[in-house]
């Protein structure tokens, strides 16, 4: 009887033992990847099909490039060279030159002179489709279009909103030193479609984009005195912002466009005044015997960065919008003037002077991780992209004039602006809606 | 009553107060001046439509009007190295499968499948490919990085048992390759994710099946490109042909971490 049991057993055991078997074999393996690499995407942009489709293409291109995050791959390598945006591309021969990422493209003109661009963004390795979209407007827009794509395809790659379809205004400068003609102009954010807004018989400093519209403020140097500016640059919209008790300089929206933080000097001292706009009410938020300028709000509204030299040299500082809790966040050596504070609110960018030699750095908001990204003769004056990836600055060189130049957060990726002339004090336009 | 010569001091003051009011209206202070702006930049409307899904492969690709009609399949993919084996997960069509498909094409002529490459040529178009490949650098940078610190060095495990069957060395080389080819993008905001991936190998070492991911169907666009740059990798190191047998059929998992990658550098 006893046998029989353990013949019974063994037998229970053996057939556990093969039911099982197959499942051991195919347990699970986990394996943690804890390094990768950092370099850009390749991406194949074959020209679009169509009216002006190798140009939209080439917008697009340049976008993606500038921003450090994609390498566009040579059409010269490209091995399938006749796409049809409504058909399939062949995706192997996509793979051989390492495209990670393809978009295709057709532009038609209708009978009404509408462009409309089709496109479709393709995930090469999973041979699916990522995006698929039709933009449309009237066929001289058609930089706006193709700035659209860009921002499209690097937000659906990225997860961030992209910062292509903007424009930045700026002081055009033209003329010696000694007589300077300093204008109000703008442009897209590549360069293209420059004009200028004021003719040159004001001289106009630091202008400043409104987050949320397209209203710029700045101020206006006449007969030495100085005004502060609110201009509406798509409906024409001007207004002066009062007056003041003293010099007003290096004003600055609030993140709802609702107040403008500003400097007024008396008596030697400068101190910041925040202007609500719709009552025109102004409650002044540093009470100091120094200099404290060039406030820019936290993306919330909640705080102010500022610039300040009562410790003797200038020095960031950081406050609550009510003036309450000023603290010192930069302690290392050399000069930190015009800090702003990143769209992001994880950054603020600043100017900063170490001996003859200037550069554009970022640091955490309460002054950690100081990075500088740029070095040169003369850089100043950083304005964020709206997506808080790329920084526009002006930059001089021994012996020359300003020119706009940017730079991503990394530090990696940094170029001249396509503005022919004289240029400085950039601020960087929101999203065009 | 008052007098008429009572009167001259308030007539007078009268006199200067309209005076005043009217040199204030025709003398406009600095503050208030309006400046020639020039014109206004106007933002023009763009509309913008989503395209349809795209079709599956299988159905007709009928010529349609609309510009953004789906996509259909094209012709089969050329004769190259990766195609003459093509795997399961592959969503191009093959030629067996749909001929027909590709016949009705809009544009027949200028769609239809390229032709073959005379054999000559492929040591032209292998010097062009490699020449793209160092021209990109797409592997070469990578390659050099390996784990600076312990706690960044690749993991390797397995359920209790089946290690004696599949190495720790064999997952560190499967690890290792996959870091070669992990290009995650740390500036994104919610960066401090992992990324499961997990996908089965044949055992010519191609994909059995498509991999996925634990972020494949994450709302917050960040998160699923994080998850599409995490199985990119995966399909980009297919086929994995160095990895010993025990490896194959298997299901493995890999945890991409991008917080730990991405806070140490």
């Amino acid at each position: 009887m006893l046998l029989l049991r353990r013949q019974a057993a063994a037998i229970v055991l053996l057939l556990a033992a093969v039911a099982f078997a197959p499942a051991l074999a195919r347990a699970d393996v986990t394996v943690d990847v804890n390094q990768g690499v950092l370099q850009p995407m390749p991406i194949a942009i074959p020209a679009f099909n169509g009216a002006q489709g190798a140009e939209i293409a080439q917008v697009v291109e340049n976008d993606l490039s500038g921003s450090g995050l994609f390498k566009p791959i040579d059409p010269n390598t490209f091995l399938e060279r006749s796409l049809d945006v409504n058909v399939q591309p062949q995706f192997p021969l996509w793979k051989q030159i390492n495209a990670q990422a393809l978009l295709d493209g057709q532009a038609t003109v209708d009978s009404d002179g509408r462009m409309h661009v089709d496109f479709r963004l393709w995930d090469v390795y999973a041979q699916q489709p990522l995006l698929g979209f039709q933009y449309s407007s009237t066929q001289d827009n058609w930089r706006r279009l193709a700035h659209k794509i860009a921002d499209a395809v690097y937000e659906r790659l990225t997860g961030e909103k992209g910062y292509f379809d903007t424009r930045v205004v700026f002081v055009a400068e033209s003329g010696p030193k000694t007589k300077r003609i300093r204008r109000l102009a703008i442009m897209d954010q590549d360069g293209a479609n420059p004009s200028y807004l004021t003719d040159g018989a004001y001289q106009v400093f630091t202008p400043r984009f409104s987050s949320n519209d397209q209203e710029i403020t700045f101020m206006l140097l006449r007969d030495s005195a100085a005004s502060i500016y609110l201009f509406n640059i798509e409906t024409g919209r001007e207004e002066v912002l009062g007056q003041f008790k003293g010099m007003v300089f290096a004003p600055r929206f609030s993140p709802d466009g609702a107040k403008v933080a500003l400097s007024v000097e008396k008596n030697g001292a400068s101190n910041i005044d925040v202007m609500d706009l719709r009552t025109r009410q102004v409650r002044q938020v540093t009470f100091d015997e120094a200099i404290d300028t060039s406030a820019s709000f936290s993306p919330d509204g909640t705080k102010i960065v500022f610039n300040s030299d009562r410790a003797g040299g200038p020095q960031i500082y950081v406050m609550n919008a009510d003036g309450s809790d000023q603290h010192r966040i930069s302690f290392g050596d050399g000069r930190y003037t015009t800090p702003v504070w990143s769209p992001k609110g994880d950054l603020i960018a600043f100017t900063k002077q170490t001996g003859s030699t200037f550069h554009i750095g970022v640091m955490h908001p309460d002054g950690s991780d100081e990075k500088l990204l740029t070095t040169s003769y003369l850089d100043e004056g950083p304005s964020w992209a709206p997506n808080g990836r790329v920084i526009m600055f002006s930059r001089e060189t021994a012996g020359q004039g300003a020119r706009l130049w940017t730079v991503d957060v990394t530090g990696q990726v940094s170029r001249a602006a396509a503005f022919p002339g004289g240029a400085s004090d950039p601020a960087w336009s929101p999203l065009l809606p | 009553m008052a007098s008429r010569t009572d009167r001259y001091p308030a007539l007078a003051a009268s006199a200067l107060l309209h005076a005043a009011v009217l040199i204030a209206a025709l003398v406009a202070w600095p503050w208030s001046q309006t400046i020639h702006m020039g014109d206004v930049v106007p933002v023009t409307l763009i509309s913008a439509a989503q395209a349809p899904a795209p079709a599956p492969a299988e159905q007709a690709p009928a010529p349609q009007p609309a510009a953004t009609k789906a996509p259909v399949p094209r012709a089969p993919p050329q004769p190259a190295a990766r195609e003459q084996a093509p795997t399961p997960a592959l969503a191009a069509p093959s030629p067996k499968t749909h001929p027909q498909k590709v016949a009705p094409q809009p544009t027949p002529a200028a769609k239809a499948k390229p032709t073959p490459a005379p054999s000559e040529d492929w040591t032209a178009l292998a010097a062009t490919l490699t020449h793209q490949s160092q021209a990109t650098g797409a592997h070469s940078s990578a390659a050099q990085r390996g784990p600076s610190r312990a706690n960044q060095a690749v993991q390797a495990r397995t359920t209790t048992g089946v290690s004696n069957a599949i190495s720790a060395a064999a997952m560190t080389s499967l690890a290792g390759e996959l870091q070669r080819l992990w290009n995650p993008n740390c500036d994104a905001p919610g960066g401090d994710v992992t990324v499961k991936v997990t996908f089965k190998l044949t055992e010519s070492g191609r994909l059995d099946g498509s991999p996925s991911s634990s972020q494949a169907n994450a709302s917050d666009p960040a998160l699923k490109a994080a998850s599409e740059r995490a199985v990119r990798a995966v399909y980009e190191g297919e086929p994995f042909s160095d990895l010993p047998p025990a490896l194959y059929g298997q299901n493995i998992t890999v945890n991409f971490n991008q917080k730990t990658y991405c806070s140490s550098r």
